[in-house]
């Protein structure tokens, strides 16, 4: 393993979570997950878009600092592999997809205020779906709140992420992962360990499952 | 941009009807693909449009193209069949968090400096106060580019 702290990216759905457990486990690393379940806004904003989304996003932005910078500020970090779910970053691409100019402003100016005392990970897994397959999977974890999601929605924020990801040259593993099945086939989470033993330079490098 | 020649006259006619018009467009030029030596050759070509489209506008625009033009895996691995990016707009920098303008890799690869040497070598990118055949002069770039 060549990276001591790697976050798993990926639109709604994409299987972030799963594959940061199966990760964490095999390298015993230390886990950072997303409280999702702990924002009061999420499903009220999946009902009412317009009138939840800068809480929603603030919200989000708030607990994310407080979990990323505990990270900075334990001694072990160098010693040990940390695997996230979730980049910083992601506060700001959402709220671009989600608020209107003026709010995302705002919202950008408070981020480019945290953004630079929070730890980047130094390589980025991006898990790539069809919004199809998202669905399905959306449809399988069975959120409730989460059963209605527009395909636009998705499509948006996949474009938004992999426009960040060109955009920026971030050191990505990007993963085809539209039949992805890391705890049912062995090969797969084989091809990931793989690759996590090489150096990889800036920018994006792509990967196929069989 | 990227891809097969047809895609590429593709993406500009879909690019002249709906984000301005064509003005010059240089040579294809063939490149591996960049940082995936599994990927067959790319085809590359620089283009020059007039649009009454801010660069937000330009950038949703082309996305939808590129979109439209499917996903279908000709390149294997690819997330798309084609790569549409923004090199400049007028002399606007630009730094959103998904749109940075002018694009902020185009100084180190020679696909993109060596055709747009060859339609304007003497514009001067804005940030680096270099022309584009100065860039190119510097660029360390070692992916062989032909032109086609």
């Amino acid at each position: 393993m060549k990276y001591s702290f790697v976050t798993i990216e990926g639109n709604i759905g994409a299987g972030k979570t799963t594959l940061a457990n199966i990760l964490s486990k095999h390298f015993d690393a230390r886990l950072v997950l997303e409280e999702f379940a702990e924002n009061p806004f999420l499903p009220k904003f999946y009902q009412n878009p317009d009138q939840y989304a800068f809480p929603l996003e603030l919200f989000f932005m708030a607990e994310r600092y407080k979990q990323l910078k505990d990270l900075l500020h334990s001694n072990d970090l160098f010693q040990n592999i940390t695997v996230s779910d979730y980049l910083f970053t992601k506060c700001l691409l959402f709220a671009k997809v989600n608020l209107p100019e003026e709010e995302f402003r705002l919202y950008q100016k408070l981020f480019d205020i945290i953004n630079p005392q929070i730890i980047q990970p130094d390589l980025l897994i991006y898990l790539h779906s069809p919004v199809s397959k998202l669905q399905e999977n959306i449809k399988k974890r069975n959120r409730s709140f989460e059963q209605d999601i527009p395909n636009d929605y998705l499509y948006t924020l996949q474009e938004t992420y992999t426009q960040y990801i060109k955009q920026h040259n971030i050191k990505t593993l990007f993963i085809d992962a539209s039949n992805a099945d890391f705890i049912g086939n062995p090969k797969h989470l084989e091809i990931v360990l793989e690759a996590l033993d090489k150096d990889y330079e800036n920018g994006q490098h792509f990967i196929t499952l069989p | 941009m990227g891809n097969s020649s047809a895609q590429l006259k593709k993406a500009k006619s879909l690019i002249n009807k709906q984000v301005g018009k064509v003005s010059r467009a240089s040579a294809f030029y063939s490149t591996a693909a960049w940082g995936n030596t599994d990927q067959p050759d790319f085809l590359n070509q620089v283009i020059v449009i007039s649009t009454k489209l801010n660069p937000a506008e330009v950038l949703d625009t082309i996305l939808s193209i590129e979109k439209s033009m499917g996903r279908i895996r000709t390149v294997k691995n690819a997330p798309r069949i084609i790569d549409i990016d923004i090199l400049f707009y007028e002399k606007e920098i630009i730094n959103e968090i998904d749109l940075i303008i002018p694009h902020p890799l185009m100084q180190e690869r020679k696909f993109v400096l060596i055709p747009l040497n060859e339609l304007s070598p003497n514009f001067i990118h804005p940030v680096f106060k270099k022309n584009i055949h100065e860039l190119l002069r510097n660029c360390k770039d070692k992916l062989p580019v032909q032109k086609k």
